[in-house]
């Protein structure tokens, strides 16, 4: 009885630190209703990003992007559901280019430039959480469609940039 | 997605729209498609290998991507 009860608040413990950090990643979030911000994720997603992984045509995106980049900022896609619908589609997939983007902004030019988002050194990363966040939450069920399986793929692009340096140095070196 | 049927062009209507790649063809998203699984399974097989697993992925069939080109003039502000 004892033991289980011990279970039972080690398991209640765990459930809270994982709260705690997942309110700790959450807090930073920065949501982008700016459509200049937004642009220069785009512009720093094809500079940065693209070379290292050359999947969208840049002139096809940037055709979806000149239809939905407003409806691609936070107030504006709240009000879309999920990623069924069309715009949901385009939304989750310009969400998950500008989380890319975001995060590879230089530090100095969002200082500069940036009065809405603080100073610190997490400025980059709220941007693009906000931009994940909203990625994620349009993905809540599986659409079968390539929008989607963009999107999918972005994100778990994030996350392997967020693996030990030995392996993602293994994976830029087949890259390249 | 079954990626090696499209170029049969059966099924489309269900994943590309025209309506949201405007002025684009199949054939580029259907480009794009393939660099994403490539690039994808690329990952997957060297995170497998990082971490002395064998990969495993679906036999999918899927061909190499072509060369597109993709420059296009300097970014305009929308």
């Amino acid at each position: 009885m004892k033991s289980a009860a011990d279970h039972e608040s080690v398991v209640q413990s765990g459930k809270a630190r994982q709260q705690e950090v997942l309110h700790n990643v959450h807090c930073h979030a920065r949501f982008c209703n700016d459509i200049n911000k937004a642009n220069e994720c785009l512009a720093a997603y094809f500079e940065n990003v693209h070379p290292l992984i050359p999947v969208l045509h840049r002139e096809a995106f940037y055709g979806l992007y000149g239809l939905y980049c407003e409806k691609s900022l936070a107030t504006a896609a709240k009000r879309i559901r999920d990623a069924s619908t069309l715009e949901g589609r385009a939304v989750t997939l310009i969400c998950s280019v500008l989380a890319l983007g975001a995060l590879t902004l230089p530090f100095e030019e969002r200082q500069a430039n940036d009065v809405e988002i603080d100073g610190s050194s997490l400025a980059n990363f709220g941007l693009g959480l906000g931009f994940y966040v909203t990625c994620s939450r349009l993905l809540a069920y599986t659409h079968d469609n390539v929008e989607t399986m963009f999107s999918y793929f972005f994100m778990v692009r994030i996350f392997i940039a967020r693996l030990p340096d030995g392996i993602i140095g293994d994976i830029c070196g087949t890259c390249n | 997605m079954r990626l090696s049927t499209y170029p049969n062009g059966r099924d489309m209507s269900c994943i590309y729209k025209p309506e949201l790649w405007p002025q684009v063809s199949y054939l580029v998203v259907f480009e794009m498609a393939k660099r994403a699984w490539s690039l994808y399974k690329l990952y997957v097989v060297n995170v497998f290998l990082a971490l002395d697993r064998r990969p495993c992925l679906p036999p999918m069939q899927v061909e190499a991507p072509k060369p597109v080109d993709d420059q296009v003039l300097p970014f305009a502000m929308f």
